[in-house]
């Protein structure tokens, strides 16, 4: 799609603007997916080459999409173009758990995938909207979260006794997400909305505005 | 055509609006007054039922979600859990809300303008809700409206000048540098939720636009030898009621007192009246040659888009519009694949007519014999003098020319095709080049020579310098036909 396209400044000038900062966050998260800081040393060839190649692909992948989210052909590299965010959140994710890391580097995964989450909405989101939605209470509610949960993770009897209660956590907390996303909009889909009138009084500055609803 | 011909006074180009400074200032004025007249504000609405999908948001932390939570339970990959607190809050932290209806409004005041004008649309939107944001794009017609024409670049050439936000008002500003009816494309509107996880896209439709051509400046008027029999301000070599005067002749019953050259009578010693030259009225039709386009070098000085057809059109504006100045009849033929044609007419609004009968030539893709042949009587009247815009490519303007040579008529042919073709190689000229270049130039050697002896003449003009350049040697007498 051509044009130009406006919304989210995209970072404008700013670190998050820069293609190299993008790359450069893809690389530590590649690093930290191959399990670079508890490689044993010498490292063998093969790792290095995995290393190499997953730090080429998720450089590429980490750059935000700024483009509106249509593909012009139904293709495989056209589709990896516009979701490339998604796919790297996915493959980072696969590269983490396919191999077990300490405790530590499992809250440094965390983090990294938060800050890139949380980038990502910075670069998309306009500032109004993005002061609402990252409020510092939800920040901090983000960090207490995955600072407990690596504390759980890193307890001595965390082998055996507490994966039960892990999973559970883990379950308990998918289920709460998935209950609280579906009906936590009841305000918008209320019964005998006005809809959509013909006069002025009617129409609402929906614009980069979070007004609540009337 | 009412609304037109009532809008007599309104100027069509710069030249009329007494502004030298620039061709756009006065063009621009010339058209708002015209479209503020007959064109009410042309509003569009888009509405069509919204389909909500998840968002890219949405789906980054759905991914991040699940590729965590089911190695973590279904494999034991407790290390994972720590990955998931974070997109598990985010997507729980926001009930996002949404609208169930949001309506675009698409306000393009001005349908008509001239080529390199800059239009100024807007598209409001109404909701019955909040929303979070949105985002906008604006889609070319390039892969839309004007899809027969490929791949390559819209002709139109409609080029977006701004796209801002202000509040619910999305104002989209459009430069359209070439004359045509063209279509002005779209705006893409993404609407997202307010907590982002949602969106709905909305397709803003900003319709067409007629663009006219700019006229080249000209105020040469070519006349024939005979007039036909329309009062008008042409002296005619015929004893009339003009004011140019001719002779003296003896009084005959039923002549005017005041025509009585008193001087002569005395001289003659019988009455004698002054005659006069009568004034008469041209009729004139300009043919343009559609049938070849090719694009020519640009120049610094007119940024607007320059090919033979471009130059053909400019110039028939500027012809019509000094023949319309000093009230004669012009009327146009189009040699397209479709001859299309309007009858000789006379006052303002029929310069706009002339406009709107050029205006989908490039969008003209039939192809239909007999040409000329099929011309209904009064397009081409008796005695009309006739200008053939053409870059001479086609051996049917040929054709054409030779029977309106035939049929009697004053003809001048203006060569718009007035710089050499350049090897396509795009490297340094080698003999086949040269071979190829000197065979086209014998090509048009002969085709001009061909008219020569049909005798009429054929002027070269560019495009850049003022019509009337190009027409000035054929002011010594007037242009005459072929005796029938």
């Amino acid at each position: 799609m051509s044009g130009q396209y406006t919304g989210a400044d995209g970072g404008g000038g700013s670190l998050i603007g820069s293609r190299m900062f993008w790359a450069g966050y893809g690389a530590v998260l590649a690093a930290m997916g191959s399990g670079v800081p508890f490689w044993d040393w010498p490292p063998r060839i093969s790792d290095v080459v995995v290393l190499v190649l997953n730090v080429a692909v998720f450089g590429f992948l980490a750059q935000p999409y700024l483009g509106r989210p249509v593909v012009t052909a139904m293709r495989a590299y056209r589709l990896a173009v516009v979701h490339r965010n998604t796919l790297l959140v996915g493959l980072f994710c696969v590269l983490v758990a396919v191999k077990e890391p300490p405790a530590w580097a499992a809250g440094v995964d965390a983090v990294l995938l938060a800050g890139y989450l949380l980038l990502l909405d910075v670069v998309h989101i306009p500032a109004a909207t993005l002061r609402r939605l990252l409020s510092p209470a939800l920040l901090l509610g983000v960090a207490v979260l995955i600072g407990g949960s690596t504390a759980l993770v890193s307890l001595p009897a965390s082998d055996a006794a507490y994966r039960p209660i892990l999973a559970a956590c883990a379950a308990g907390a998918a289920l709460a997400a998935a209950v609280a996303t579906g009906f936590g909009r009841g305000s918008g889909r209320r019964v005998g909305s006005r809809g959509t009138g013909t006069g002025t009084a009617d129409r609402q500055d929906h614009q980069n505005s979070d007004r609540a609803p009337r | 055509m009412s609304e037109r011909s009532s809008n007599q006074s309104s100027s069509w180009s710069p030249q009329q609006g007494g502004s030298q400074s620039g061709p756009q200032s006065g063009s621009q004025a010339a058209a708002n007054q015209y479209a503020a007249r007959s064109v009410p504000a042309a509003k569009t609405k888009a509405e069509a039922p919204l389909t909500w999908r998840p968002s890219q948001r949405a789906m980054r932390l759905l991914t991040a979600a699940v590729c965590t939570l089911v190695p973590a339970i279904v494999f034991g990959a407790w290390w994972c859990v720590p990955m998931a607190a974070a997109p598990l809050l985010l997507l729980a932290a926001n009930g996002g809300t949404h609208p169930r209806r949001i309506r675009a409004e698409v306000d393009v005041p001005e349908r008509r303008c001239f080529e390199g004008e800059v239009l100024t649309a807007t598209i409001r939107l109404a909701a019955d809700a909040a929303a979070g944001w949105t985002r906008q794009e604006y889609l070319p017609p390039r892969s839309r409206d004007d899809h027969e024409f490929g791949a390559g670049p819209a002709p139109s050439g409609v080029r977006l000048e701004a796209l801002e936000l202000t509040g619910a008002l999305i104002t989209v500003k459009l430069l359209v540098p070439r004359w045509g009816r063209w279509s002005l494309g779209a705006v893409a509107i993404d609407v997202y939720d307010t907590a982002g996880m949602r969106v709905a896209a909305l397709h803003a439709d900003l319709g067409e636009v007629e663009a006219f051509p700019v006229p080249s400046p000209d105020d040469t008027v070519l006349v024939p030898q005979r007039f036909p029999d329309r009062f008008g301000e042409h002296s005619a070599r015929t004893p009339g009621e003009g004011v140019e005067f001719i002779a003296v002749r003896p009084y005959v019953f039923g002549d005017r007192q005041r025509r009585i050259n008193w001087p002569a009578t005395t001289r003659r010693r019988e009455l004698q009246v002054n005659t006069f030259e009568a004034e008469r009225a041209t009729e004139a039709v300009v043919i343009i040659d559609a049938l070849s386009d090719l694009p020519q070098p640009p120049v610094t000085a007119d940024l607007r888009p320059r090919s033979t057809l471009d130059i053909a059109v400019r110039g028939a504006a500027g012809l019509a519009q000094a023949y319309l100045k000093a009230h004669d009849r012009i009327g146009v033929v189009t040699l397209s694949g479709r001859v299309q044609w309007l009858t000789p007419g006379s006052g303002n609004a029929h310069l706009y007519r002339i406009a709107q009968t050029v205006m989908d030539l490039r969008k003209d893709f039939t192809y239909e014999t007999g040409g000329l042949n099929r011309l209904p009587t009064r397009v081409l009247p008796r005695g009309a003098l006739i200008y053939v815009f053409s870059p001479l490519l086609d051996p049917a303007v040929v054709e054409a020319v030779r029977d309106l040579a035939d049929r009697g008529h004053p003809l001048v042919v203006i060569d718009v095709l007035a710089h050499e073709p350049h090897p396509a190689t795009g490297g340094k000229p080698d003999h086949l080049d040269a071979l190829a270049l000197r065979v086209w130039r014998l090509d048009r050697r002969a085709v001009r020579f061909v008219l020569g002896e049909l005798g009429v003449p054929v002027v070269t003009w560019d495009g850049l310098e003022p019509l009337d350049l190009a027409l000035a040697p054929l002011l010594q007498m007037p242009v005459a036909g072929r005796a029938r």
